[in-house]
Order: structure tokens, then sequence, then C-alpha cells
């Protein structure tokens, strides 16, 4: 019988969802992280694009789950599927990653260090919304992510109890009960690249929200309008080696 | 429906007060009693002490107890200072009747402890200490006004106790109660972590540890949502004991090594994993059970497990010679007639199994200490394998309370004198003996004592 925490030798397995990715930063998101990790875990939430086929082209991917139908409106149901699948290939530590998201070189070289350690349970890093390009992010009352830490490595202790909560929208990437569990809020960084693209593709995403939750029942509705505004605070990014 | 009483004479009830008739925190649970049974009353200060009582209510002073006859009567002690006076007795049952712990010194809390643990039964106010008490023994009472059902049960308890019938049918139908009214809450007020956890320690008393685990699970999702900072060691490790009392000790090894932060919980959870490995599969559930506070089943399955491993001859497998070490034991093995205890722990060398029998032994003293069983302790622990010094101290400092519980006063303080010869600090349990007598001459004068 092994300790549940392992000090080295430990295997990392990404852990990603995605819906219609062709086109976008799927294949640079899979070249980045086949460079990081061990092992990959998709679930695809019934594409119609071509997704899987694209996942399927990366030798880390070792599991692909595809679904017929979306469950795009029950999210939690989607995140307990990724984890589930995640865990039967029993992993040492998860990254939970989405489609659109990088990591930053700095903290691609230390991720190591970060789970080759049997002091804690979990990992959070800095998300930094890039907003309208690559080259700034954003940084206001709506839109700051990175001023918090957001959970993206666990530790996989097989039998402990991992739930998520039972919500439609908005539900964490990982199981809210990692966080009881002694956990690291580093500095290391990454950026999500979902609001990087033109106006075009803003309005688009708005328009999905609204449509979505016009009420503000999973999120804010000041937060939806601040998506359209014309002059939003932005910082240029500095990529830390 | 009530056992009748084995009794044909009519039992009596005999009070060792918390203060007089007019003060004691006790007067509502007594006035039903005083109503239907005549109750003597501990003091020598009537007239103090008896002001405004019932006419059958009348003193006994503390020289006339020794000349009652105690196998008629049921004591009910309100004060833990009166535990040396009264266990010597030994009443025909003994009723421990007590606030909670607020306000008590180290000391006081201590004497409260053994005459919880030496008590035939206990009633409580408070619902803290009453679930604390659960995991230490059984017969325990909680009258707390949450649920009327409940304080029904527990003013039931008290009047069989002075009808001479030991209320224990009564403590499970209490729990069964205390358990509805909290999934009764639950149903109201939707989900609540505290509540949860209180559900799932209720369903684990009364043997439902399946049910137990999906209450806690529930209280710990809850517990994380709010922010809890104590959720994993908190309400999580809980569910250690009750997967370990599932027998699913792989499972339960893990949850416990979950929430093994400190050094200690981890060095607790290797030895577990070790143990397992070894297929000590009993050691390690009294060991997971003893890292929940669960000491009353600890203590009994240690003491079926000692029972176990007592060689027909009635030796036990520790050695005789306790100056012997651990492989001096092993060459020593035609003192030994082990048994195998456990299927799953068959084929095992005597060495190891000795090995075992003294660390089961060490458990069980230490669980019977920490449910105040002070007399039950004593008789498991065997000079012959004293070691240290400090080993030596602790004995005769047990060996002494024990004997002062029994009533050999004067072979008491000749314990606590060799404790003494051998730790200077072991003059306190003289202190305390004399605290103890000044204690109990204020309660029979009609007053109230404290030990600060």
């Amino acid at each position: 019988m092994q300790s549940l925490r392992k000090a080295s030798g430990n295997k990392l397995t990404a852990m990603m969802q995605v819906r219609n990715e062709c086109g976008r930063y799927l294949e640079a998101s899979l070249a980045q992280l086949s460079d990081v990790v061990d092992e990959i875990v998709i679930v695809d939430d019934a594409s119609t694009d071509g997704t899987p086929e694209l996942c399927r082209s990366f030798p880390k991917v070792v599991r692909l789950v595809e679904l017929r139908r979306p469950l795009f409106g029950e999210e939690w149901k989607l995140r307990s599927l990724l984890w589930e699948t995640a865990v039967s290939t029993e992993p040492d530590w998860l990254l939970a990653i989405d489609a659109d998201e990088f990591l930053e070189r700095r903290t691609i070289r230390r991720i190591r260090e970060l789970i080759d350690q049997d002091q804690y349970d979990w990992a959070a890093l800095r998300m930094y919304d890039f907003w309208g390009s690559l080259t700034h992010y954003r940084d206001d009352l709506w839109w700051n992510l990175h001023r918090r830490h957001t959970m993206m490595l666990v530790r996989y202790l097989p039998g402990f109890h991992y739930a998520y909560p039972r919500w439609d929208h908005h539900v964490p990437r990982l199981p809210i009960t990692c966080a009881a569990l002694p956990g690291l809020r580093s500095e290391l960084r990454a950026k999500h690249f979902g609001w990087a693209g033109d106006e075009e593709n803003q309005r688009a995403k708005y328009n999905r929200y609204k449509q979505l939750d016009p009420d503000g029942r999973w999120g804010n509705i000041d937060q939806y309008e601040s998506i359209l505004d014309p002059a939003p605070n932005l910082i240029r990014w500095v990529e830390e080696e | 429906m009530k056992p009748t009483s084995t009794t044909s004479e009519r039992p009596y009830a005999v009070v060792f007060p918390d203060a007089s008739w007019g003060n004691t925190l006790f007067s509502d649970q007594l006035s039903p009693i005083a109503a239907k049974h005549p109750v003597r009353w501990v003091t020598n200060n009537p007239q103090r002490a008896l002001a405004g009582a019932p006419s059958n209510v009348t003193a006994i002073s503390t020289d006339e107890l020794h000349h009652m006859d105690w196998s008629q009567a049921t004591a009910f002690v309100l004060h833990p200072c009166w535990a040396a006076t009264v266990l010597p007795l030994r009443p025909r049952l003994l009723g421990a009747w007590t606030s909670g712990s607020a306000g008590e010194d180290q000391l006081e809390a201590s004497w409260r402890g053994r005459l919880a643990g030496e008590a035939s039964f206990v009633l409580t106010l408070s619902e803290p200490y009453y679930l604390d008490l659960s995991f230490r023994r059984d017969n325990v009472f909680v009258l707390d006004g949450a649920d009327e059902t409940s304080d029904w049960f527990a003013s039931q308890a008290g009047l069989w106790a002075a009808d001479g019938t030991d209320p224990l049918p009564l403590c499970r139908l209490q729990r069964q109660r205390r358990e509805a009214a909290y999934r009764e809450r639950l149903s109201e007020t939707g989900g609540s972590s505290t509540l949860m956890f209180y559900r799932s320690v209720y369903l684990y008393l009364l043997g439902d540890a399946v049910g137990a685990e999906r209450e806690l699970l529930g209280a710990f999702e809850q517990a994380v949502l709010q922010g809890d900072e104590h959720a994993l060691d908190g309400i999580y490790r809980f569910r250690s004991a009750l997967l370990a009392s599932q027998g699913k000790l792989e499972s339960a090894v893990q949850a416990y090594e979950a929430t093994a932060i400190t050094a200690v919980e981890r060095a607790n959870a290797e030895e577990l994993r070790r143990r397992l490995v070894h297929g000590e599969r009993s050691l390690v559930t009294v060991m997971l059970l003893r890292l929940n506070d669960d000491h009353r089943e600890a203590a009994s399955r240690l003491e079926r497990l000692l029972n176990e491993l007592i060689v027909d001859t009635g030796e036990s497998i520790v050695p005789m010679d306790g100056d012997k070490s651990a492989d001096q034991m092993l060459s020593a093995e035609s003192k030994w007639k082990v048994e195998e205890v456990h299927a799953g722990e068959l084929g095992r060398s005597k060495h190891e199994q000795a090995a075992q029998a003294m660390t089961a032994r060490r458990l069980l003293i230490d669980s019977l200490l920490q449910a105040g069983c002070v007399r039950r302790a004593s008789q498991w622990f065997e000079s012959n394998t004293i070691q240290t010094a400090r080993d030596r101290t602790d004995y005769e400092l047990l060996q002494g309370t024990a004997l002062l519980l029994n009533g050999s006063r004067r072979e008491a303080i000749l314990s606590f004198l060799r404790a003494t010869e051998l730790r200077q600090d072991a003059i306190g349990a003289l202190t305390e003996l004399a605290l103890l007598d000044a204690a109990v001459k204020r309660l029979a004068d009609g007053g109230t004592a404290t030990l600060k």
C-alpha cells in the first residue's frame, strides 16, 4: 500500500473539455500541452466540426470521450464526466485547462516543481484574460481574474470524495472538495485567449451569454454588459521566461 | 415497555448534591423523582441543605452512608467531587448528572470524566458533552430542551433508575429520536453542514455507518462551499471511522491519510499503512477509531482482541518478565501459547503477535482512561511490563486512583507517595485528595464546591 502523496515521479495528466474548437486555439493548446504533460484526456461535447479528429492526431491524448448529445446546458455533468474519465487513467496530478488557455513559459519550466512534492495537494495560478489581441490583457472592475488565484492543478488522491456543485453553468473546473485539502497559491501565470478575438467575436460571445443566462442567474449581468465596453483598460503582457 | 425491577424490595434514591435543594441545577429533574420515591439527600446540615424541600426528601449524613444497604439504592451524583465517596459504596445503580463542561478547570473536568466513566449512566444538559461522552461510553442521556420527545426519554431514564431499573434501553430510543429530529430539521431548512454532520454522528452511534457516511459527505461538501477551514479535519476525517467500522480498511486508511497534514498525522498514516500491509487489521481498525475519538468502540474491540490472545492457562501473551526486550521475548517462546486471532492474521510469528498484544494493551489502557474507566484500566496495567521511571509513576498514580475509587484510601495514599518518590510533581495527587475532601465537606454542608 503506497503513500497517497509522492514527492517525485508524478504523472501529470491534462484534462480538457472541448466543443467545436477547429480553427481556434485547440491545436496550439494541444501542441503546448504535449510538451508539458504526460497524458491528455479530453471530453468532446458533441462537436460537429471535426474537433475529435484533431484531438486524436496528438499521441498524448490517451482518452477521448465523444458525446453525441451536448451537455453544455448541464455543465456539472460535463465536468463530472471529464473528471471521472481523467481519473480512470490513474494520474498522480491533473491539470484542468481549457482549449483556449495557455501556460506562460516560466510556468512550464516550473510545473514539475509544483507537483513533485508531498506537502500540498493543489496549486493555483494567476489567470489573465487577454482582450482583443494576444498582446494585452484586460484589467478593470469586471475583468480581474488575475488578481485572484485559479486552482488548475490537483493531486489525485484515490478514494477521496471529489464533488462538483450541481450547477448548470459556471461550474468550477475542478471538484470543489479539493479546496479542503492543503494547497499552494502560486504566482505562476496562465493566459486565457477566449476574449482575444476581434470585436465581432466578442459580440457573438456576448449574445450567447445573454441568450443562455438572460437574468444573470449564473453570472453577473453587469459583467456581461462590460464585454461591449468600447474602451476597456488593457495592459501589455510581458512574457516571463 | 419498561423492564420490571429484579428486586422485591422498594428501591430508593440517594442524592449526592451539587448545592442545596433550593439551588441545585437539577431541581426540574429531581422533582418528579421525589414525587414518586423517597429520596435521601446527603448532607451534614439538613436545615440549610433541605430548606423548601418536599417532605419525602430526607437527610442522610456522610457518616451514615456506610451503614446503608446500597444493593437497593440508586445514587444520583450531581457533582464530580463526590466520586471518591460514592463509588466505593457500590450502589445498585449510579447516575452521574452534569450540566456540561462550561467554566470548569482541568482538575474538575478530570474528576467529572472519571465519575462519568465509572457511573452506570450519565445525564447531561449539554448536547456537545453528550456526544463527546457517547464516544466514550454507553448509557448517556441528554436533556437540553431541543426536542420534547428526546427530553421525555431523559426524564424517564431518571425515573427508571430511581425505580431500580437500568435505563440503557432508553438510550438508543433517545438517539433514534434525536436523529429523526435532525432529519426533520434538514428537510425543513435544506442542506446545512452542521445539521448534516450531527445527523451523521447520530446515525453512526445507531450503527448505520453507511447512512452516516452518505450524510457526512453531504456535510463535507456544504462545509467546503461555506469556506469552513475545518472541513477536512473536523468533518471529512470522520469518514475514516465510518469506513473502518464497515470493514473497508484500505479505504479507511486512505481517508485518514487524505486528512493527514501535520507531521504527527502523517506519521499516524504511515503506521496505519505499515500495519495494514502486515495484516494487523484489528489494530488498524481500533487505531482509526481512536484517531476519531471513538474510545468506546475502540476499547470494546481491544478487550475482545486481548481476550482472544490470552493463553489457556490464563496467562497473557505479553511477557511475564517486563525487563526483556522484544528480541529476548522471541527467545522465550516457551512462555507463549499464542492463539490465532484473525483469519487475515494467520501465520504471523509469535514475536509479532506478542508485539501486537503489547500495542493493543497500551491502546486499551489509554482508551479506558480517555473514557474515565480508571478501575478497568488499572486491571490491564501490569506492573511487570513497566520499563521506565515515568511508566512506574504513571502506574502508581493510576493504581492509587483506582484504589481510592474502590474505597482503599490508605493504600491509595501509599501509592501516591511511591509516585512522589519517583517524580516530584506527582505530589499533585495528594494535594488533589485534600481538595476533594474539602469540596465534599462544603457540598455536605449544603454549599457549592469547585476544585479551583
